[in-house]
């Protein structure tokens, strides 16, 4: 491991998270916020201090492998969500440290959970760059700075594995930097269509550039207490679900569809599970909720579909409080937590790839016991898919069940009753935004005890970084010699 | 016509022996002398020791006036650098042997135009396609397509109990554009012939029967060819033809079964193939066939590379109660023991190349053929080349084809013609014929150009 590596780098990405905040400070200015102060500041420190990592790391040619990509992906995102959540605690906006930080990850790690009882109460200037995380974290920091700089080269591979979600993607084009540009032009490109979408719709511009960084982002803070359903307008909400289904597609598909292959689309095996899975619960939960909670076929087909939308794409807007809903639909979409997007998209959760795979691998499980000496590939569209990358997912999938029990018990010993604490963590987990009961929908996380809030911080960006970068940063192997 | 064959293996000797029967000039060339002392003690043809791919051997053997050249040594480098080097020397058509699935070419890349080989066989892919042929047509001993399949060939056995026992040729098939199919070849025991209007079909006796495409169930019924292919078939071992094989099978929705021992290339085979069901075992054994359920599935394909293996297993299946058995032979000289024993066919792959040559012999106006019996007897497919003998003439009285051959169909502006007395060739014509082996050469010189 080459720490000073490691810290030139995270400094460098600190650079970034500081400029960042330029945009949310040009807001407070504009509007003569209160908040001006506090985002100048911080924005000072996060520059300065990665100045200081920058200067002690400077000089270091070492390469970055894998360790040190998994080190500073890792790292770098524990520091970037203590910066970030530093205008909220210093303009005194979110009083207490461990709640900012709370916000500040659940920001970045594209959650949208919150603390906030009210959201319209917080300075503009504030609530802007807690839905800019949001948008920065979305396509990856890392990704960015990948795109960004010239000088990574092979380094940037690793570290642009390292923060993309979902199974080893094929690189687009042949130099990483590239790849990582072209994805990032994508996101603002639909970015950009959103905003003026949103924006003729009726939303202010302020309100359209939020609510499409928590969109394009799968992330889930809203500018309102009320959410998405503050609008009350259809199409507002149908403008949402087809953009927060693009969200959650993997982004390596608009390449193709960018060259004139649309077909590409349809073809993928991941994206028509993705969007099969998506329709079949839109109807099992409409038909569920037709005259129990809405009158009309229309009514609950708008909000059944939604929720379904916003929970499995992992943004967590909501437009109906799905905690009073029945116990049919509300398992659902629970159930629908652990799915998540497409690899390579800004979904989290555990990736619709992964769960077919898993899906896969368990219907030939049983085929073998009466077929024992058969010898199958696995396939997906017709690709054979590899023994490694099959383990590899058997092995995510336990961990991250055992990660799903482990936290709830300890939400649970907390003294939160099992609904809360149960989806507390899948929530978080799988980077979503509401849970149930004291975390349900029109509810926030502001009543869960301290260590709560932190040990789901470390849920989130467990669930954002797909375990791995995580988990290794707590094994005194991954630092010890080379 | 002077041919030369590089390499005297079991294909080579074999397109040397149906050649030199028919009367052409063969040199043999193999640097095993032992190989050619063998084939020179049964064949009369002239023999060479030297290596086949060499220009100065080539132009001795008489490369350069030759009309073919066939390179079938074990050797796929050997073969088509010979070919190459023929063709650069003027021989007029160049055939090689290439088993590597890598010199076939693909996409846009056709290593025949680049290279100017007229014929690059894989043996794997005409008995994978000969294979899937006999499971699609059980009770047919020959189907051959012609015309882009607008016309087929049919050899049959005549069945015990079906309408056509002891009937009259005339009754069968009456003269006249209507019925559409012509019998072209009716063979009793060893003798092949063309059926006169009184000729009697007994039972036993094979007819063949020339017809479009679409009237092939009237003359199915005739004979009892009646046997839908089979739809479930279980293939032991899973080399090059195997994998073809079951690739066109999954193709055909028919439910495959590839039995084969090692684990690795089970692991490779399950990759590249859809549908098939890879299991890992010795389909050899009594327990393997037994849990595959040999017993129920349409046809038994034994594949592997040992011939002793391949009929033992066949005769386990057969044994186990599966309709039909097809076993690939490579020694030429099994061939008609494994029939004996009771496995449905045999197909050899040497026997196969050879005469997928033997089709470029003939003359420039034959595009394609099929062998009948051995090589006895042959159909082939011809364009009348516009200034040959027989264009603008009528049939009958114009145009004498000679003893032992008869026209089958006429293919004109995508229309199959069933000929008749009277009817004239044009120019451009596709003539589908049948004929015996001695007489071949002289039909095809009646449609081809002098001139050429």
């Amino acid at each position: 491991m080459n720490l000073r590596t490691v810290i030139r780098l995270i400094g460098v990405l600190l650079g970034f998270i500081g400029l960042s905040m330029s945009f949310p400070l040009f807001w407070s200015l504009y509007l003569d916020g209160p908040d001006a102060g506090a985002l100048g500041t911080s924005m000072a420190v996060c520059i300065g201090f990665g100045g200081v990592l920058f200067a002690v790391g400077w000089g270091s040619s070492a390469p970055v492998l894998r360790r040190e990509s998994l080190a500073i992906v890792g790292g770098g995102w524990l520091l970037a969500a203590f910066f970030g959540a530093l205008p909220f605690y210093l303009s005194g906006a979110i009083p207490s440290f461990i709640d900012a930080y709370f916000e500040s990850m659940s920001g970045f790690t594209t959650t949208g959970s919150t603390i906030l009882l009210d959201i319209e109460a917080m300075p503009r200037g504030l609530l802007f760059w807690r839905s800019f995380t949001h948008w920065l974290g979305g396509m990856g920091i890392v990704v960015l700075f990948v795109a960004v700089l010239p000088y990574l080269r092979a380094g940037g591979k690793q570290l642009f594995q390292s923060e993309v979600p979902g199974p080893a993607q094929d690189t687009l084009k042949p130099r990483i930097q590239e790849t990582a540009s072209f994805l990032w032009k994508v996101y603002v490109g639909l970015s950009a269509v959103l905003t003026a979408l949103l924006y003729l719709q009726g939303m202010s511009f302020y309100d359209a550039l939020c609510h499409t960084f928590g969109t394009m982002a799968t992330g889930g803070f809203s500018t309102q207490n009320a959410s998405v359903g503050a609008y009350d307008s259809w199409t507002i909400d149908l403008t949402l679900i087809v953009f927060m289904i693009l969200a959650a597609t993997n982004f390596g598909l608009y390449f193709h569809v960018i060259r004139g292959r649309l077909n590409s689309l349809l073809r993928d095996p991941e994206w028509r599970f993705f969007v099969g899975l998506v329709g079949l619960c839109i109807l099992l939960v409409s038909a569920n909720l037709y005259h129990r909670n809405y009158d009309s076929v229309w009514g609950s087909l708008r909000y059944g579909s939604f929720q379904v939308v916003s929970i499995v794409t992992t943004t967590g807007f909501g437009t109906a409080d799905f905690d009073v809903w029945p116990a049919f639909s509300v398992l659902i979409l629970v159930s629908l937590m652990f799915v998540g997007g497409c690899a390579g998209s800004t979904g989290g959760g555990m990736k619709a790839i992964r769960f077919l795979i898993l899906l896969k691998n368990a219907a030939h499980g049983v085929e073998r016991v009466f077929r024992p000496h058969i010898v199958r590939t696995m396939k997906l569209g017709g690709e054979p898919v590899e023994d490694d990358l099959r383990d590899a997912i058997v092995v995510y999938f336990s961990l991250l069940m055992l990660l799903f029990l482990f936290s709830s018990l300890a939400m649970a010993a907390m003294g939160l009753d099992l609904l809360t604490a149960v989806t507390s963590v899948a929530t978080t987990l799988n980077n979503i935004g509401p849970g149930l009961n004291a975390v349900g929908p029109i509810r926030n996380f502001a009543g869960i005890p301290d260590a709560g809030k932190l040990l789901l911080s470390i849920c989130m960006l467990l669930g954002r970084l797909e375990l791995f970068a995580v988990l290794v940063l707590f094994m005194p192997s991954f630092w010890q010699g080379r | 016509m002077e041919i030369v064959v590089i390499g005297a293996g079991q294909a080579g000797t074999h397109i040397a022996a149906v050649l030199s029967q028919e009367g052409h000039d063969i040199t043999l060339i193999d640097v095993d002398r032992e190989r050619l002392e063998r084939a020179s003690e049964r064949l009369d043809v002239r023999t060479l020791c030297e290596h086949g791919a060499s220009p100065q051997v080539l132009e001795k053997a008489g490369a350069a006036r030759a009309d073919l050249v066939a390179a079938v040594t074990h050797s796929d480098e050997v073969n088509l650098i010979a070919a190459v080097t023929a063709r650069q020397l003027g021989a007029k058509r160049t055939a090689a042997r290439v088993y590597n699935r890598a010199y076939h070419g693909g996409g846009k890349i056709e290593y025949r135009n680049i290279l100017g080989i007229d014929l690059i066989i894989s043996p794997q892919t005409l008995a994978a396609f000969e294979i899937a042929k006999m499971i699609e047509n059980p009770a047919a001993v020959a189907v051959e397509t012609f015309a882009q399949g607008k016309v087929q060939m049919r050899q049959m056995v005549v069945r015990n109990g079906t309408p056509g026992v002891g009937r009259k040729i005339r009754d069968l098939f009456p003269p006249g554009r209507n019925s559409g199919i012509l019998a072209v070849s009716l063979s009793r025991g060893s003798t092949i012939s063309i059926p006169g209007p009184d000729d009697v079909v007994n039972e036993g006796d094979r007819v063949t029967v020339i017809m479009p495409s679409g009237r092939t169930d009237e003359a199915r019924k005739l004979f009892g060819d009646l046997e839908k292919g089979a739809a479930t078939v279980v293939i032991a071992g899973g080399g090059t033809t195997a994998m073809m094989l079951a690739q066109i099978l999954e193709a055909r929705d028919v439910d495959v079964k590839l039995i084969e021992e090692n684990r690795e290339r089970c692991q490779a085979l399950s990759r590249v193939l859809g549908t098939t069901h890879v299991i890992h075992g010795d389909a050899s054994r009594r327990g393997v066939q037994e849990e595959e359920r040999v017993g129920l599935a349409g046809a038994f394909v034994a594949l592997t590379g040992e011939d002793e293996l391949n009929l033992m297993s066949s005769l386990q299946a057969k044994e186990l109660g599966v309709r039909r058995t097809i076993v690939v032979v490579n020694r030429v000289d099994y061939a008609p023991l494994v029939e004996r024993v009771g496995i449905d066919h045999a197909v050899s792959p040497r026997i196969l190349t050879g005469n997928r040559v033997l089709t470029l012999v003939g003359g420039l106006a034959i595009e394609s053929v099929a062998i009948l019996q051995d090589g006895k007897a042959e159909v082939v497919e011809m364009t009348a080349q516009s200034g040959s003998a027989v264009v603008g003439k009528a049939l009958g009285s114009g145009i004498r084809t000679p003893k032992g051959s008869i026209l089958g169909a006429l293919v004109r502006d995508d229309e199959v013609i069933i000929p008749k007395g009277g009817d004239r060739i044009e120019a451009e014509d596709t003539v589908i014929a049948f004929a015996l082996s001695s007489v071949v050469e002289e039909l095809g010189a009646l449609f081809t150009n002098g001139a050429n």
